[in-house]
């Protein structure tokens, strides 16, 4: 059985259905929260400053499996062009 | 067997490492269980580290204080050589080059590492549901939802495949599954464990926590995972000093959950106060906001982390792999941060996190810790068709300690219609101790 949060893959025609669900959802929430008179908050710390100390060496097994992720890749390179997911 | 006594039983030699693996190694095999889709990824290695431990505590060497047990992580928890997916096809076949920091953490205490486990695609969910693996089912009864976001990691508990597991909490993903499967989930303070090596989905929610069988056996493990780390610069480490006034919030339940699980909660809490002479004292909680609040913040902070999934350098393009969950919160974000709507929702919701963190430092003032039950309401049937708010819903009584930051389990209340519930215990920022002390009292 499925309902509309099971996996299936979303087509142009559901996400604009998606689209217009989530603008009259946000619509609701963004009134609620209307009323709220508060500052926005920030937190800051005094102490925690990181170390920067040596850093961290990457291995040679980070880069293989790095260049294993990756799509296209040319020697020591992955080739990133921009659109190149459509082909 | 609690966590305590396995590991002195390993590490005196009473009960190997090796079989403890083979042990839970044989039931993940079982065609029950596999039928239960809580693993994604298994640790063809997992053997081969037990028997090193068990060489190391045979020749009298140490070991690290969880030597021998073993673990399992949600797939968004990156593990170095294994496939860190998120559930999704997006990142189907990525392998993770390098380890999350609580994964280091583990290792280093000799705890062996036993697979990924299947969750809501992109921690997005709240059911089990959403996976494009498919759904997890609950081990309590399979035609149920287990929860989510971290489904397989109570899944997992639940079926006694492993001795503890992790997943991520940004709303609720860890309490309740917890909840629904009737096993034990701590949301940590936020900063108080390194998110460095988790897939995040909104950064200034989400949390790494254990999920475990008691509240002894989470604080053996959270106690681990914590801790100040360089890699993650919102992780700090405080011990709050506070004068306790042995008082419990608790709020009017009416109209807010099932009238069972009300009547069952104030049943439970009614007799463990009274033992321990708490005094309960009732609070309000802003909970007309929270849903709200949580929501127009995780669409807008995950709409920004989606960016980087444009299939260029790893994975798939996310609009065109994901599934509808995922599709709808990037969707929602990318409204929110349109220019025409600069100073409304998201600038709304940061005054409205700041109001009740604000509301809940008033409260704590006045009470040393809250109860509330950690679901509005018992799991679904898998596939039920539901409706988004409704779904969301689930989220009513989870939202608030992570938008306010502090920790927050969820342990095992009892049953509703022979569904599990959960209990949740809210306390101050960094006082997870005194979570686990009030927890131990209904365990």
């Amino acid at each position: 059985m499925a309902n509309n949060f099971t996996y299936h893959k979303v087509n142009e025609s559901e996400k604009e259905e998606i689209r217009k669900e989530s603008k009259t959802l946000l619509e609701k929430f963004g009134k609620k929260l209307e009323k709220i008179s508060s500052k926005e908050g920030h937190f800051e710390r005094g102490s925690g400053f990181r170390e920067e100390g040596s850093g961290w060496t990457t291995d040679q097994e980070f880069k293989d499996l790095t260049l294993l992720n990756a799509p296209f890749v040319e020697d020591n390179f992955i080739v990133a062009e921009k659109g190149s997911w459509k082909k | 067997m609690s966590l305590k006594t396995k590991i002195k039983e390993i590490k005196s030699g009473k009960l190997k490492a090796i079989d403890n693996v083979l042990n839970f190694s044989k039931k993940i095999a079982t065609p029950k269980i596999k039928d239960l889709n809580i693993f994604l990824n298994l640790n063809e290695n997992a053997i081969e580290q037990a028997k090193k431990v068990d060489k190391r505590i045979k020749e009298k060497k140490s070991v690290g204080k969880l030597a021998g047990l073993c673990f399992a992580v949600k797939s968004n928890i990156s593990v170095k050589g294994q496939e860190t997916n998120c559930a999704s096809e997006v990142l189907q076949g990525y392998v993770s080059p390098y380890n999350a920091t609580v994964i280091n953490k583990l290792n280093s205490e000799d705890a062996i590492f036993m697979g990924m486990l299947n969750m809501d695609e992109f921690a997005c969910g709240g059911s089990g549901e959403t996976s494009f693996f498919g759904p997890t089912k609950n081990p309590r009864n399979p035609e149920l939802i287990p929860g989510g976001t971290s489904s397989g990691s109570a899944a997992a508990m639940a079926s006694e495949l492993c001795d503890f597991t992790l997943g991520s909490d940004t709303g609720g993903s860890i309490r309740n599954p917890a909840s629904h499967c009737g096993v034990t989930g701590l949301k940590p303070t936020y900063g108080a464990v390194s998110r460095y090596g988790l897939i995040d989905m909104t950064m200034s929610f989400d949390c790494i926590g254990p999920l475990t069988n008691s509240s002894e056996d989470s604080k053996i493990i959270f106690d681990i995972i914590k801790g100040q780390d360089n890699f993650d610069t919102t992780t700090i480490e405080e011990k709050p000093v506070r004068e306790k006034k042995n008082t419990i919030g608790i709020i009017d339940l009416r109209n807010l959950c099932d009238e069972k699980i009300q009547e069952l909660f104030d049943e439970k809490i009614t007799t463990v106060a009274k033992k321990n002479n708490w005094q309960l004292k009732k609070i309000s909680l802003p909970l007309d906001i929270a849903l709200e609040t949580y929501y127009i913040i995780v669409y807008t902070e995950f709409f920004s982390t989606t960016r980087k999934f444009d299939g260029r350098r790893f994975g798939k393009e996310i609009m065109s792999a994901a599934g509808p969950e995922v599709i709808r919160r990037i969707i929602g974000g990318s409204i929110i941060t349109k220019a025409e709507f600069e100073g409304k929702y998201y600038k709304e919701a940061l005054k409205a996190k700041n109001y009740i963190k604000s509301e809940f430092q008033k409260i704590f003032a006045r009470v040393d810790a809250i109860l509330l039950p950690t679901t509005p309401k018992t799991p679904h049937k898998i596939g039920e068709k539901i409706s988004v708010e409704d779904m969301y819903a689930y989220d009513i009584f989870t939202t608030l300690s992570s938008i306010s930051g502090i920790p927050s389990i969820s342990i095992p209340m009892g049953k509703v219609d022979e569904k599990d519930v959960g209990l949740q215990i809210l306390a101050p920022h960094f006082e997870e101790d005194l979570i686990f002390k009030l927890a131990k009292k209904f365990e």
